[in-house]
């Protein structure tokens, strides 16, 4: 691991960039907002004290890679992770900052309209699939066993919602 | 779901939303395996998370303005209240034991009362070829003694001691469950 401190500028600039995609990562392992908040301030902090020799392209793949392990590290230690893992609803208990940035808020407001619409576009079965995985927190094996269809169709469904609901731009008709 | 990672962004997608979802079709140690070494799969489990949030926000935006999620963001939440129930329930349990008390006790009074009536009505219509002044002596006696307050266990109408002590300690438990 490169020891040479970087300095706070590029540590800021990187945290902007960084740091919400980080924080999302390390929810996903942690299952909690402050932990996985704890988890990436553990990683910027090790950048700005061994980060200097780190290329600059390099920089994102090693915030990932110190965070993964800070997560683990976190999560061995928190009884919070053990209470928090089959429950996938707690990511609506989103960073305490959601509402702050008036401009981010709208801009999050929008995004979401958007979402809904491009929900509302998905085919039937793709919209079933979705709404009982997510909504109705079934596993895919139980899906495939209630909609009389092969495992791998109902994630082929799946990844066909998913693909369409992570596009931005608007989406044209196509079937699963 | 198998331990190869497809090389497609869709692919990586989906695999991340099992993991983020903790769906058993994704063998999740082997997975966080793989992540420890691929900032790729990183970045697709941020995705998800995203995603996830998002689809769970639009599904929220029906239901509760996007303010009230804010508010109850915190990631220590205040305990729901639940002791004003607790205690009224409480009190209701209590007051409802100590009105049944007595109308139980009343009931009994009252059906004691009617069959010791009975009985002296009976006694009497033995006492038929009796002369008058026995008769009415006799009659006397046992309405006297069949109507008398000793002679048959009449229960105290007031609620007893240990209903109310335990009424009082049902309340007072609910009262400090809730002050802690």
């Amino acid at each position: 691991m490169p020891e040479r401190p970087l300095d706070p500028e590029t540590v800021a600039d990187c945290n902007r960039e960084f740091k919400d995609l980080l924080e999302r990562y390390a929810w996903a392992i942690v299952r909690d907002w402050s932990l996985a908040s704890d988890a990436v301030q553990n990683g910027f902090v090790a950048l700005a004290q061994f980060g200097g020799d780190v290329a600059p392209e390099a920089r994102k793949s090693w915030l990932f890679k110190v965070v993964h392990r800070e997560a683990l590290r976190i999560r061995t230690s928190e009884i919070r992770y053990k209470q928090a893992v089959h429950d996938a609803d707690a990511v609506r208990e989103t960073q305490a900052t959601y509402e702050v940035n008036p401009l981010e808020n709208l801009a999050k407001k929008e995004q979401i309209a958007g979402l809904g619409k491009r929900i509302e576009s998905l085919s039937n079965e793709q919209q079933q699939v979705l709404k009982l995985r997510i909504f109705e927190d079934r596993t895919f094996a139980e899906i495939a066993e209630q909609l009389q269809i092969p495992l791998g169709t109902a994630l082929s469904r799946m990844r066909l919602a998913l693909d369409r609901l992570r596009a931005n731009e608007p989406e044209e008709d196509h079937e699963q | 779901m198998n331990n190869k990672t497809p090389n497609n962004p869709s692919a990586h997608l989906l695999e991340a939303m099992l993991y983020v979802l903790n769906d058993p079709a994704l063998d999740r140690d082997e997975y966080e395996q793989r992540l420890a070494n691929d900032p790729v799969l990183g970045e697709s489990v941020a995705d998800a998370v995203g995603l996830l949030q998002n689809i769970k926000a639009v599904s929220g935006s029906h239901t509760k303005p996007m303010v009230t999620i804010a508010v109850s963001s915190s990631a220590q939440r205040p305990p729901v209240a639940f002791w004003p129930w607790s205690i009224s329930i409480a009190a209701s349990i209590a007051l409802i034991a100590c009105v049944g008390w007595r109308f139980f006790v009343f009931e009994r009074n009252n059906h004691n009362q009617l069959a010791n009536v009975v009985n002296a009505w009976s006694d009497l219509q033995q006492l038929d070829g009796l002369d008058n002044a026995e008769d009415a002596k006799l009659k006397s006696v046992g309405f006297d003694s069949e109507l008398s307050p000793g002679t048959e266990e009449v229960l105290d109408e007031d609620v007893p001691d240990w209903l109310i002590s335990a009424s009082i300690v049902t309340v007072a438990a609910s009262i400090g469950e809730a002050i802690q």
